[in-house]
């Protein structure tokens, strides 16, 4: 062993070890570590990148389902609305089916009520024209005879016809009759009457329309007692009696 | 001016020579070349061994026992080359070696806590162990380098028993025989520094962490 040599190689030995330090690990190591730096900040980056654009993500996908949900409202506020103005379109339309069913069913009443109301009116015209005529044909000089005892009778016992008489104030009372009255009967009535009012002038005159019977004018009253007042007052009952039927 | 030296610095100059011109152009890119790559490699390995040993910081200890690593298994692998002598086979270098070592358990343990701490050191547990810890200073140090000297030689003194046994065709399962144990060796006289200077430098802190538990509970 060479003392001098054992000195040389520590001496050798660092020289070494500073040479490669200076030239091995530390330029490796700064490189691995700038390397490690480097891609770290990248990870770090990414990592941030990543961060990012997952909030990005989660923000567009809220952001779409709000939309979605607003068109769902929408949809449906649109779908509630159509629903509404088709109902409203049905009612109405039924409303107005309904008025107009009961418009023709009340012109339907209207004119059946019409149709019979023109039917009774005709059926009494007829009848009372069928009356009239028949009476106009049946009667006779004996039925205005009978007539007169009838109306004789009257004269004595008919409180009303006494009391129209005792009032009527008039100088001339009429007899109206149909047919001409022969002269017996003419003095039996003036005989009557004149028993009421001795004074009076009883004149005669004959109407074809009173058909059948006889009337007396005195004055301003008059009192008829015959088959034109008993067809017209009926006609006056039958048109009273349409008239009080629900329209 | 003896062989030994010669080959040291063969040595020494392959290794700053490879390493200039492997760093040369070093660049922090994300693609490392080829022989950066490969020292990037040895490197990380290195560190890593030393991380694994001393769970310290490695680069404290990196240019020291990586250059140890280094010039013993380059000077070891060599040794195929017709002519060469390995440096290391030399107890010269050897010693040189082991005394580096030596000192610088010391030093790194000094620098770490301070001369007087360091010093006290040798009187723990007691003032009367001083003389026992100074022995046991020098003896770990003779061992490492009587253990490198001794291994080298004795793969030669095999490698010559083996060869005059077999002359013609054992000599290249000689020499593969040799790299192995060449760069075995590296590794451990490598290992062996480390973990000297790394239990010098936790002996310390050890201590020191001791203290200071003591301190915050009176």
């Amino acid at each position: 062993m060479d003392w001098l040599t054992v000195v040389a190689q520590i001496v050798n030995f660092l020289i070494l070890a500073a040479l490669l330090k200076r030239f091995l690990y530390r330029p490796i190591v700064t490189a691995m570590a700038a390397r490690q730096a480097h891609i770290e900040r990248q990870l770090q980056e990414a990592r941030h990148l990543k961060a990012q654009a997952e909030r990005l993500i989660a923000t567009y996908r809220r952001r779409l389902e709000e939309v979605e949900q607003q068109n769902q409202q929408l949809l449906e506020q649109a779908r509630q609305e159509a629903e509404r103005e088709r109902q409203a379109l049905l009612d109405q339309a039924r409303l107005e089916v309904e008025a107009k069913r009961r418009q023709w069913l009340e012109a339907l009443a209207r004119e059946q009520h019409q149709l019979a109301r023109d039917l009774e009116r005709l059926l009494g015209e007829q009848l009372i024209a069928l009356g009239r005529k028949a009476f106009a044909e049946l009667a006779g000089r004996r039925l205005e005879a009978c007539l007169v005892e009838t109306f004789l009778e009257r004269l004595e016992t008919s409180p009303e016809l006494q009391r129209l008489l005792t009032e009527a104030g008039s100088r001339e009372w009429t007899v109206v009759t149909a047919q001409p009255l022969d002269a017996d009967l003419r003095r039996r009535i003036e005989t009557a009457l004149r028993r009421f009012n001795p004074d009076v002038r009883v004149r005669f005159v004959e109407r074809d329309a009173l058909i059948l019977g006889i009337a007396l004018e005195a004055g301003d009253r008059v009192w008829s007692w015959n088959l034109a007042a008993w067809l017209e007052q009926l006609e006056a009952e039958l048109q009273r009696f349409l008239q009080s039927l629900p329209s | 001016m003896s062989a030994t030296l010669l080959f040291t610095w063969g040595v020494m100059a392959l290794l700053v020579l490879g390493s200039w011109l492997a760093t040369r152009r070093i660049r922090p890119t994300l693609r490392p070349g080829r022989w950066q790559n490969f020292l990037e490699a040895l490197v990380e390995v290195i560190r890593n061994q030393i991380r694994e040993v001393t769970h310290q910081d490695p680069d404290r200890y990196l240019w020291f026992v990586g250059t140890l690593f280094l010039f013993i298994a380059l000077s070891n692998l060599l040794a195929p080359v017709p002519g060469y002598l390995p440096p290391t086979a030399s107890l010269s270098t050897t010693t040189a070696l082991a005394l580096c070592v030596f000192v610088a358990v010391p030093w790194v343990g000094i620098r770490e806590v301070g001369l007087k701490a360091y010093l006290r050191q040798y009187l723990e547990p007691h003032p009367l162990m001083l003389p026992f810890n100074v022995i046991g200073e020098f003896s770990r140090t003779l061992a490492l380098a009587v253990r490198l000297y001794g291994n080298l030689m004795s793969g030669a003194v095999i490698g010559a028993v083996l060869i005059t046994l077999v002359p013609f065709f054992f000599p290249v399962v000689m020499q593969l025989l040799g790299l192995l144990t060449g760069f075995i060796q590296a590794y451990i006289f490598a290992i062996l520094a480390l973990v000297y200077i790394a239990s010098g430098c936790r002996v310390q802190q050890e201590r020191r962490a001791r203290l200071r538990t003591q301190e915050e509970s009176p």
